[in-house]
């Protein structure tokens, strides 16, 4: 409908409780605490034949929110789901809040998008009232159509749509919104709405972008970060066929202490060709001379050595500490130590990263798969000089992100390779596989140094991590933080976070359920060691620790329910299992989400079969797209049981070793488990599933090996430690 | 792709046909499972309309 009137209404944040996002640098949290206000009318386009198209603001990235938010639309809108058509959003001020990440969708929409629809079918309903000249109470609608009850009469909102838009818009906060029970929609599993083009290979993805005259563009990086060019055959890459242009970019990047989170554009040489084709080809003949800068002295063996002489000095500072460590632990019964790690790990979306950009009259275009395109905007319109009103991004699906669309590297590299070339040619940017690997914001590497006390009854009253991470003396590089309130803490009356931090000259990023994906598996795993060493059952264990106290940002209660849901489910400790098969239990909150695991695995030698993991999860009182959630949920498990068993990125003399998956590995399709997904509905608002699915995979399967063969699994990836998939 | 290269040789295939033949393919959205599901389904209909 044509809007005439707009109305800028200021929608507050819904408040998510719980922990902190600690992992996410401060503007995307700062986003979500006070998103922009959004116009209604933005949303919804309603044809004179009643065909409903609505708007979907969010970067779909694979996770289904093209499909999420407008069936929340639609089902205050009161359409039959079959008639609508959904497109996706460009960057625009009118969508408010347009970020994907830390599996906020669900929470920051959940109302918002219902007041749209029910706005809208307000206004609908004012225009058919004043065209019968009748009390709007007297009338409804249902289906695309209002009727005006007793009469008969109805119109469809295809006839009513153009008057509707010149109705006021109403007050949102007084706007009464359907009952659950009353939902047609929500709840219903409900298909992609792009599967039909995918089925059909519709060029939909940011790689499959094109545009007459476009050229197609290469960008070599020096191996190590940070690392600048010093020479280069730039003329005798220029006569090879297909080339257009080929220059150096000569910009310089911080490399440490502490990388910045986004530090934009990078030193390197710039291809642009014909083909995309021609310009990787001609990038096998670059002779380059690199300054390769301080980042070439690091490795992944000198890492482990610091980490493991950093563990035995006095740690650089304290995060949290309360009661009396050395009380607690003398009153302990037992005390165990443990030392634990995890590898630095890379994205690897299936879709290499890419970005295409036109910079015409002043003016820069930009098509993007990026998860934060104001932030991209922002990046771009620094790094080029050029004002973010100037510069309009088009959103394309992506292929798979999982954190790496929270940065914009790529965006500033193709905005930068189109306004030199100018000639207002539009360039794409598709990097290898191997630019995609190397040149990555991995998941950060860490390394625990736990010790805890059991007393006489089996309770855990000491907790003492010693984490050494990387960053300095007050910050954190970017996703290597701990939160002080990661479980257990508070729920240990002598209970200790040290931190001791390296520098680190590597961009590291959030990567799906960043902290969560790699301590869940540390806290988890040495909870299950107290359960042993206590003589208890590990559920049990768990369930103790847990107790039923309040905590502010804890809710026990939730977190109960999914532990108990699913040691019912998975027939825990009412099975007889074979010999090498046995259970293993984790659970963890993250990213809003109650969820608890339980893996069952058989073990012969070092071959690992994963039979089964049953999944609990709490997100609130509504699964909005059963079907999209269940894909989430499972997918969130795949990629845990891929970086538990084979991924792991190494660095030597500065350089990343792993450049493909034959050596950074999905799990297979023959070796994906049976996954049974259940959600416990408790009487809160709906949260996000993007991500608090993953964490507890890994441990669950780590605690079900110790169950079966007796091996504490302490480091991971398990290809390390010989084991593969059986 | 893959899946309809396996039904159009093996009308009824196994689990380990299936997972023989999907091997090439890399799945993160989580579908492993209903891939699986989708091709005995798919499976199902190529035999009942078979005669059609």
């Amino acid at each position: 409908m044509r809007v005439t009137r707009r109305s800028f209404l200021h929608v507050t944040a819904a408040s998510g409780g719980g922990l902190l996002m600690g992992a996410y640098s401060a503007p995307f949290a700062a986003a979500q605490q006070q998103p922009p206000p959004f116009e209604t009318s933005a949303f919804v386009r309603i044809a004179p034949d009643g065909t409903i198209t609505l708007l979907s603001r969010n970067p779909e990235i694979g996770q289904g929110i093209k499909t999420m938010l407008p069936m929340l639309i639609a089902e205050e809108l009161e359409v039959d789901w079959k008639t609508v058509k959904v497109e996706q959003a460009d960057l625009d001020a009118k969508y408010g809040l347009q970020t994907t990440g830390g599996s906020r969708a669900a929470s920051n929409n959940w109302l918002p998008m219902r007041q749209v629809g029910a706005a809208t079918r307000h206004m609908l309903i004012a225009a058919a009232a004043k065209s019968w000249g009748v009390p709007e109470s007297e009338c409804f609608a249902t289906n695309g159509r209002v009727y005006h009850r007793g009469t008969d009469r109805s119109l469809g909102y295809g006839e009513l749509a153009s008057s509707a838009a010149s109705m006021p818009v109403p007050d949102l906060k007084t706007l009464k919104l359907k009952d659950q029970s009353d939902f047609k929609i929500i709840g219903k599993a409900t298909r992609s709405v792009d599967v039909p083009d995918i089925v059909a290979g519709k060029p939909i993805f940011g790689i499959d972008f094109t545009m007459p005259g476009m050229l197609f563009a290469g960008y070599q990086k020096c191996p190590v970060f940070g690392g600048k060019v010093v020479s280069a055959n730039i003329d005798e890459i220029k006569k090879l066929p297909g080339i257009r242009h080929a220059f150096v970019v000569d910009t310089t990047v911080k490399t440490g202490p502490v990388v910045e989170g986004d530090p934009g554009l990078e030193p390197g040489i710039a291809i642009v060709a014909d083909t995309w084709w021609a310009a990787n080809s001609a990038r096998k003949k670059l002779d380059v001379k690199w300054d390769e800068g301080p980042a070439a002295g690091q490795s992944s063996e000198g890492f482990a050595k610091r980490a493991l002489e950093l563990s035995q000095q006095a740690p650089q500072r304290t995060l949290k500490s309360d009661g009396n460590l050395e009380e607690g632990f003398k009153n302990s019964a037992k005390v165990l130590e443990a030392a634990y790690d995890y590898p630095f790990i890379s994205h690897a979306p299936l879709e290499p990263r890419n970005c295409s950009a036109r910079f015409q009259d002043g003016k820069l275009e930009i098509w993007s798969t990026t998860q934060l395109p104001g932030r991209g905007r922002t990046l771009v319109s620094k790094a080029l000089n050029i004002p973010e009103s100037d510069i309009t991004i088009h959103l394309l699906r992506a292929g798979g992100s999982f954190g790496r669309g929270l940065t914009n590297d790529y965006m500033a590299e193709v905005s930068h390779i189109a306004k030199t070339i100018g000639g207002n040619v539009p360039v794409k940017l598709l990097w290898t596989r191997e630019d995609d690997m190397a040149h990555d914001y991995y998941r950060p590497g860490g390394f625990h140094y736990l010790k805890g006390g059991i007393d006489a009854a089996g309770q855990v009253v000491a907790w003492r991590n010693h984490f050494v991470t990387y960053g300095d003396n007050e910050h954190f590089a970017s996703a290597a933080a701990i939160n002080p309130l990661e479980f257990p803490a508070d729920f240990v009356p002598n209970f200790a976070i040290h931190v001791s931090a390296m520098p680190l000259a590597l961009k590291t990023g959030a990567l799906r359920a960043p902290a969560a994906n790699s301590q869940c598996f540390v806290m988890q795993s040495f909870i299950d060691e107290l359960a042993h060493a206590a003589g208890k059952d590990p559920i049990a264990f768990r369930l103790e620790l847990l107790g039923e106290k309040t905590h502010e940002k804890y809710d026990v209660a939730r977190m109960r329910g999914v532990l108990t849901a699913v040691a019912e489910r998975s027939g825990w400790g009412k099975r007889t299992l074979a010999k090498g098969t046995a259970l293993g239990v984790a659970f963890h909150y993250s990213f809003q989400g109650y969820f608890a695991h339980v893996a069952e695995v058989s073990v012969a030698a070092n071959k690992l079969k994963v039979n089964k993991i049953w999944v609990c999860g709490d997100i609130g009182s509504q699964v909005i797209n059963p079907s999209g959630a269940e894909a989430q949920v499972q997918g969130g498990v795949i990629d845990g049981l891929s970086e538990l068993m084979a991924q792991e990125i190494t660095l030597e003399k500065g350089r990343v070793m792993q450049t493909n998956y034959n050596q950074h590995k999905l799990l297979p399709f023959a070796k994906a488990p049976q996954i049974d997904v259940h959600f416990v509905e408790t009487d809160h608002d709906p949260t996000g599933l993007g991500e608090p699915a993953l964490p507890p995979v890994i441990p669950a399967v780590t605690n079900a090996i110790f169950a079966a063969t007796g091996k504490r699994i302490r480091t991971i990836p398990l290809a390390k430690s010989g084991f593969s998939w059986a | 792709m893959s899946a309809a290269a396996l039904l159009a040789k093996h009308p009824k295939p196994t689990n380990t046909e299936i997972d023989e033949a999907m091997s090439g393919n890399l799945c993160r959205c989580g579908t492993y499972l209903r891939v699986r599901q989708a091709i005995h389904k798919a499976a199902g209909m190529a035999v009942t309309e078979g005669a059609a």
